[in-house]
């Protein structure tokens, strides 16, 4: 499975943040801003995408 | 245990952690290979992340975006609003613009939904309701209709408020914006597109994220000069 296809599994919003921050560079603040969420549900959310793109990809 | 300690790997990566917290990691990380082997995975996903950046655009996605932002040598480049900048002091949060209400739309597959939307005291207001674990809201058919940011609707909220206001910004200036922000969202409405026959797609995703900031920084900007100019 690629990058792409294990995106396309994610949920939404775990997408967006993983897009954000990890492809496009967005800081947490920054996302929180534009998402309307906490900078530490940033985070955590992040942090979620990432451990599950894993599981898909591994 | 090794849970607490796997919750704070993407912290510790991006260098989020305190000191303090960083030690203690960094300490568990030397007797702990789950941890250390869970930590390398995400190093490496966070480079290919990294990687799919900068991969060039697939213009046989997207014909017509590549020169619409500049990359591809358009014989029409986004004009520099910088040029048309006042030399004073200048603040970026959204200002007060009589009835001047700012939404953009942007987003992903599944149609997410972004809003951002200056109300009567001028500052941005959080996104529109959303569950607490995405904060997007998905686009259906619940959506206000007034939530789908329109390159019409805003340019009218701003002309309305050119107009009722003091002539904020120079004409020109206004001109440039609305050639602007014309290109932008005809950008926008291209990405969308094509993110609905592909929606995993992570150039697409990272290139509608990028278009959307385009967006939002263009309208920071006219909106930092009508304040700057008020």
């Amino acid at each position: 499975m690629d990058l792409e296809d294990a995106l396309a599994q994610l949920p939404d919003g775990a997408r967006q943040i993983f897009v954000l921050h990890d492809i496009e560079g967005y800081r947490h603040e920054e996302i929180a801003d534009l998402l309307g969420l906490a900078t530490g549900t940033s985070k955590s959310q992040l942090h979620r995408a990432r451990m599950a793109l894993r599981a898909y990809l591994a | 245990m090794t849970q607490h300690w796997t919750d704070r790997l993407s912290d510790y990566l991006d260098g989020h952690l305190p000191d303090g917290d960083r030690a203690l990691l960094e300490a568990h990380l030397r007797g702990c290979a789950e941890c250390r082997e869970t930590l390398e995975d995400l190093r490496r996903l966070v480079a290919r992340a990294h990687a799919a950046s900068e991969r060039p655009l697939p213009t046989d996605l997207w014909p017509g975006i590549a020169a619409l932002i500049g990359s591809g040598g358009s014989p029409s480049p986004i004009i520099d609003l910088g040029r048309e900048r006042v030399r004073r002091r200048l603040s970026f949060t959204l200002p007060q613009l009589a009835a001047a209400a700012v939404l953009l739309v942007a987003l992903s597959a599944g149609g997410a939904w972004l809003a951002i939307r200056g109300g009567p005291t001028g500052a941005p207001a959080p996104v529109a309701t959303a569950p607490a674990v995405s904060g997007i809201r998905p686009a259906s058919a619940n959506l206000p209709a007034g939530a789908e940011v329109s390159y019409d609707t805003a340019i009218q909220e701003l002309q309305r408020a050119l107009d009722a206001g003091d002539n904020h910004l120079a004409p020109r200036t206004v001109q440039v914006l609305r050639h602007n922000l014309a290109r932008i969202d005809t950008a926008i409405v291209e990405a969308r597109r094509a993110l609905e026959a592909d929606p995993g797609n992570a150039y697409l995703n990272a290139h509608l994220a990028r278009t959307m900031r385009q967006k939002i920084d263009l309208m920071r900007q006219a909106a930092t000069l009508a304040n700057a100019e008020s």
